[in-house]
């Protein structure tokens, strides 16, 4: 964040929910853009080149799902998406996720967990994937070159799936990946409904990593949604 | 005079609301000048500023009429084409759409045209003075029914186009136009009466003086008789003893020709004699043939014409049974006709009908009217299908009680031989109908004869003694066979009326059963259904006269049949086939009426072409009774279930802003609170509690979030809008979720969490199971003392897992226990209870029903506070793939 700051879109109807945005973005060292409907969001991304768009799925003019197929569309490098969503709407949020987002938040959130998701996913900057050849979050270190997992050091035996999972989740270290993602990517294009099997393995995952089901610390369930793994608190 | 009378005296004078008034020109003959009293009378009513029209007029070419005419506004007829002729009519819907306060009307027994509404002028009438519309119109006295007989008898014509009595009885006022014979035989050889061509020769006969005398004495007779009825009316009502009503009138009528003679008598002496009358058919049991029947059917429905009542018994004797319902009915009079059939007179012991009548029938007045025989056609020949099966049987029969007999002619007697073959007769008698039995008598006479009387083997009789015993053997045979026959065929018609009212029975039974309106329908369905040979459909209509089949036969309906059910509909009276009313369909519509108006459409259509008698018609109006009554009772009991419902809606709906504007308020309360403080006081504070300030506010706002979401689940919950998104969920996770959301609420206290490792997986909408969770556990940590332990379980067996929520708070006690979850507590309790949200329990029981689990309340930790389990059924785990 101390080379050039990023410049950050915010796209929502909201006057009161831009206020607070802008105020806690730019206290973070970020230069903030603001669009209050669709069409201006577009227009002021057209113009401004942001490196993030923080998008209100709730647009009066627009659908937001449209207004990320604008964005992707016309944009060389593709920029990067977070989506602001209501609660209890889970299909949209996938539909989202699928149609090119990179992340989502849930309204009305706390602004810590909104600055996280944020500096996740500057993190990447022009690569959607993680390009290093390793990720750590805390204790847990996952090498995928050598493809070992280990806790505080010592290594950790997992399946073929286990190992999968984890990894898949650790290339979109501190951002949601979808469960239909998880199981088409390493199950197969037709096992995209098959959550039975993604539960096991990540129930196994989490016995192995001795992480508490009820309170996880590695892996935390996206109900509905998918997994994310979480980054170092 | 009681009050009772006088009052329906008063009753009848109130002027029937919103109907019209009839006024009746009555003339003695055509030409008297009923038509121009009328236009006269139409002419001074224009002068006073009636608005008056012309319905219909006819003038006949007259000049004087014409003339009298003019200058009163006029209704145009409408056109109807039938069989390439053009004829036009009253246009009675371009009448009643715009309705003028007064109708002119001639010829009110005119007969319209096939196409018409209504198939006589009088009915069209009847609907304009329904409409309040006055009408003036004018009748001829050779027109009314009952004096059609009479008018038959004077002037050799028998008039077909006849109105109902009780027409002209029911008319306001009526005006005598009177015209000396003489007089008008000059006006018709003036040329001033018209006289189609072709009717010449007729016309001229009945235009002889003395006939247009008799016809102005039958007029006189009519009015003075309507006078001399309103004159009693004026007494009765003046409390004034007239001629009051007395005793009854009984006709007994049989199914031949002289019943409809019968009949008008019988109108005509009631009404003279001021007596209510009946009209009585007693069913002995013979054979019912058609001929009978519609002779039958056709005197019945003339006595309901004329304001009778038509009674229908059934008896072995007719005498008996008349005197006995004479007795029971307290008539006073018996009319009968005067037996015509001599097998009657000869087996009644040479008695008449009347003679038996005179001796059992004491302190009755017995009257006896002798028709005369020139008019009827003769009774035709009772065409029975002859079986032949039956003669057969009585041929065996005789053959073998002969052998029987012969057989045992040595032992026995010669009487005694006699007693087997008459045997023979009963057994085929009872077996068969008469004339089988009949022809076993004469069998078994003729073998008789020529087996065992002397000289056997021949037909001649040597002793005298012996004709005596042949004749006394045939008398018996003929008598015994006679009764078995009858007896059976009274069996079988007693049968049949058992049938027929164990029926009635039946549906009157069901429909005391029927508590709702698919119940009631059923029932009629299945018991008018029984009868095989017509069709039962019943139909309703929508507000915009759409028709619906609610049971029963669905078929295609003419426009004809659909306009009859539209007005019996609109009219809440049968139409259709046999009635007055567009009786030209194939259906006969009965409306089935509760207070408000009719409720369905009875519809009954014959198969295969026949008609539909009138006794049936009569059957299934007295069926619509208790049906209409059945089908009320059920609207009824819906209204009231939709008013208990609609009463409960409310009670939620109110309970529910209560709860809103409590539960949203509070926390708002608060954070307005602590920000402006803040913003007032701002550095005054000292950091800490600056920030716990700030801290409460995000926590209440995230209480007011919980319970927007609890608000919304409610309203999807209410309108059954709640759909399952079903996936594979691990319990543990839903634990994590809930725990997670809940944390500023549950920091305070010491959370326990027990959770095997192993767990099987829900198949459950995990965003609603998460949410059921939150609000248990944050009722449970409201009611938590500070620092209190809160404990979350999860166990699970074979068919269910539970989610055991445990707390240290007050608990609830047992008898609370049920009603805890119950919107309208909670929300009733209100401030009582806590920091609000009493929709949470109730929102978490929905939850679970949805996905067929439960809630229940146990003890809590140590004994104290309380426990609440959320149980969820287990579905069959998937299949897993094998491990790698």
């Amino acid at each position: 964040m101390s080379q050039n700051p990023a410049t950050i879109l915010v796209i929502d109807d909201e006057a009161q929910i831009r206020k607070f945005l802008r105020i806690s973005l730019t206290a973070q060292g970020y230069k903030v853009l603001e669009g209050a409907t669709g069409q201006e969001g577009l227009a002021q991304a057209a113009l401004g080149k942001p490196d993030l768009v923080v998008l209100d799925l709730g647009l009066p003019d627009m659908d937001g799902q449209q207004v990320l197929r604008e964005l992707r569309a016309w944009s060389q490098v593709p920029v990067l998406v977070l989506v602001l969503s209501v609660r209890a709407s889970e299909g949209e949020k996938v539909l989202a996720l699928d149609g090119g987002a990179n992340d989502y938040v849930t309204k009305p959130f706390g602004i810590q967990e909104f600055l996280a998701r944020v500096r996740v996913l500057l993190r990447l900057a022009g690569g959607v994937e993680q390009a290093s050849a390793a990720v750590s979050s805390g204790p847990l270190q996952v090498d995928f070159a050598y493809r070992r997992v280990s806790l505080d050091g010592v290594e950790v035996s997992l399946t073929r799936k286990e190992y999968a999972v984890l990894a898949q989740l650790a290339r979109h270290i501190g951002r949601v990946v979808t469960q239909q993602q998880l199981l088409k990517d390493i199950w197969g294009p037709t096992h995209g409904e098959d959550s039975h099997y993604l539960r096991v393995v990540v129930g196994h995952l989490r016995q192995k990593l001795g992480d508490d089901p009820t309170a996880p610390r590695f892996i935390v369930t996206e109900a509905g949604v998918g997994y994310r793994l979480r980054e170092a608190l | 005079m009681s009050d009772a009378v006088r009052a329906d005296a008063l009753l009848d004078e109130m002027p029937r609301e919103g109907r019209g008034r009839l006024k009746v020109f009555l003339g003695a003959a055509p030409g008297v000048g009923k038509t121009y009293a009328m236009l006269q009378a139409a002419q001074a009513q224009l002068r006073q500023g009636v608005d008056l029209r012309v319905g219909v007029v006819e003038t006949h070419g007259r000049a004087e009429t014409e003339a009298m005419l003019t200058g009163l506004p006029q209704q145009p007829q409408q056109r109807l084409e039938y069989r390439g002729v053009a004829l036009s009519e009253m246009d009675l819907d371009g009448i009643l759409a715009k309705p003028p306060k007064l109708l002119l009307v001639d010829e009110l027994a005119h007969s319209n045209a096939p196409g018409s509404r209504h198939s006589k002028r009088w009915q069209d009438v009847q609907e304009l003075l329904d409409a309040g519309i006055d009408v003036y119109t004018t009748v001829n006295v050779q027109h009314l029914e009952a004096l059609n007989d009479q008018v038959r008898d004077i002037t050799g014509v028998q008039v077909r186009e006849t109105l109902p009595d009780w027409v002209l009885q029911e008319a306001d006022e009526i005006l005598l136009i009177d015209l000396p014979p003489r007089e008008l035989l000059e006006r018709l050889r003036e040329g001033k009466v018209y006289v189609p061509e072709q009717a010449r020769a007729a016309i001229d006969a009945f235009f002889s003086q003395t006939n247009l005398t008799a016809l102005r004495e039958l007029a006189m007779q009519t009015a003075a008789a309507r006078v001399d009825a309103d004159l009693s009316r004026r007494y009765r009502q003046q409390g004034q003893q007239a001629p009051a009503l007395r005793g009854r009138l009984l006709v007994g009528i049989d199914g031949d020709a002289q019943a409809e003679r019968l009949v008008r008598h019988a109108c005509r002496v009631a009404e003279r004699r001021h007596l209510p009358w009946s009209v009585v058919y007693v069913d002995t049991g013979g054979e019912r043939d058609e001929t009978r029947l519609s002779y039958l059917q056709g005197a019945q429905q003339l006595a309901e014409r004329l304001g009778g009542e038509v009674v229908s018994l059934r008896g072995s004797e007719v005498s008996k049974t008349l005197i006995e319902h004479a007795r029971e009915r307290r008539a006073s009079l018996i009319l009968v006709g005067r037996s015509r059939q001599r097998l009657r007179r000869i087996w009644h012991l040479g008695r008449g009908l009347a003679e038996r009548l005179l001796q059992l029938g004491q302190g009755l007045e017995i009257s006896v009217l002798d028709t005369e025989a020139s008019h009827t056609p003769a009774l035709s020949r009772r065409r029975q299908p002859v079986v032949w099966r039956d003669y057969l049987l009585a041929l065996l029969a005789t053959l073998l009680a002969s052998a029987v007999a012969l057989g045992l002619s040595r032992v026995l007697e010669l009487p005694n031989i006699s007693l087997i073959l008459l045997a023979a007769v009963l057994v085929v008698a009872v077996r068969s109908s008469l004339g089988p039995a009949m022809a076993c008598a004469g069998l078994s006479f003729l073998a008789y004869n020529f087996l065992f009387i002397p000289p056997t083997l021949t037909l001649t009789i040597d002793r005298q003694q012996d004709v005596l015993t042949l004749l006394f053997f045939l008398l018996m045979a003929g008598l015994t066979g006679n009764l078995a026959s009858r007896q059976r065929r009274q069996l079988q018609a007693l049968r049949e009326t058992q049938r027929e009212t164990s029926a009635l029975l039946e549906l009157s039974r069901k429909l005391t059963a029927a508590t709702d309106r698919q119940a009631v329908l059923a029932a009629a369905m299945q018991q008018l259904g029984l009868w095989q040979d017509v069709e039962v459909s019943l139909l309703s209509r929508s507000p915009d006269a759409l028709w619906k089949v609610e049971a029963g036969a669905q078929r295609l309906l003419t426009d004809l049949e659909r306009a009859a059910a539209d007005w019996s509909w609109q009219h809440d009276q049968p139409a259709g086939l046999g009635t007055g009313t567009l009786p030209d369909g194939r259906w006969w519509w009965l409306p089935l009426s509760g207070e408000e108006g009719p409720l369905l459409l009875l519809g009954i259509s014959p198969k295969d072409g026949r008609s539909l008698p009138a006794e049936r018609r009569r059957l299934l109006t007295a069926l619509g009774q208790p049906l209409a009554q059945a089908l009320e009772r059920a609207q009824l009991a819906e209204d009231l279930e939709a008013a208990r419902l609609h009463g409960q809606t409310e009670e939620l709906r109110s309970a529910l802003l209560a709860s809103v504007s409590h539960d949203l308020r509070t926390p708002l309360t608060a954070m307005r609170g602590s920000i402006d403080s803040l913003l007032a006081l701002g550095e005054q504070i000292p950091l800490a509690d600056r920030r716990e300030l700030l801290e409460g506010t995000r926590d209440e706002a995230e209480r007011l979030d919980r319970y927007i979401q609890n608000l919304l689940d409610m309203t999807r919950l209410g309108h059954g809008g709640l759909k399952l998104a079903r996936d594979w969920v691990a319990p543990a996770d839903i634990v994590a979720s809930a725990t997670q959301r809940l944390r500023p609420v549950l920091s305070p206290l010491q959370l326990e969490i027990q959770v095997p490792q192993q767990l099987p997986l829900l198949y459950v909408h995990a965003a609603l199971i998460e949410q059921a969770l939150v609000n248990v556990l944050e009722n449970a940590a409201r009611f938590s003392p500070p620092q209190g332990r809160l404990r979350v379980a999860i166990e699970a067996d074979a068919e269910e897992l539970r989610f055991i929520v445990s707390d240290q708070g007050p608990g609830i006690p047992e008898h609370e226990r049920t009603k805890i979850f119950d919107m309208f507590y909670t929300a009733a309790r209100g401030d009582r209870g806590g920091q609000g949200t009493g929709l949470g329990l109730a929102i978490c029981q929905g939850m679970l029903g949805a996905h067929g689990g439960r809630v229940t309340v146990g003890e809590g930790l140590d004994g104290l506070g309380a426990s609440l389990t959320l149980h969820l059924p287990l579905h069959a785990q998937p299949q897993m793939e094998e491990e790698q």
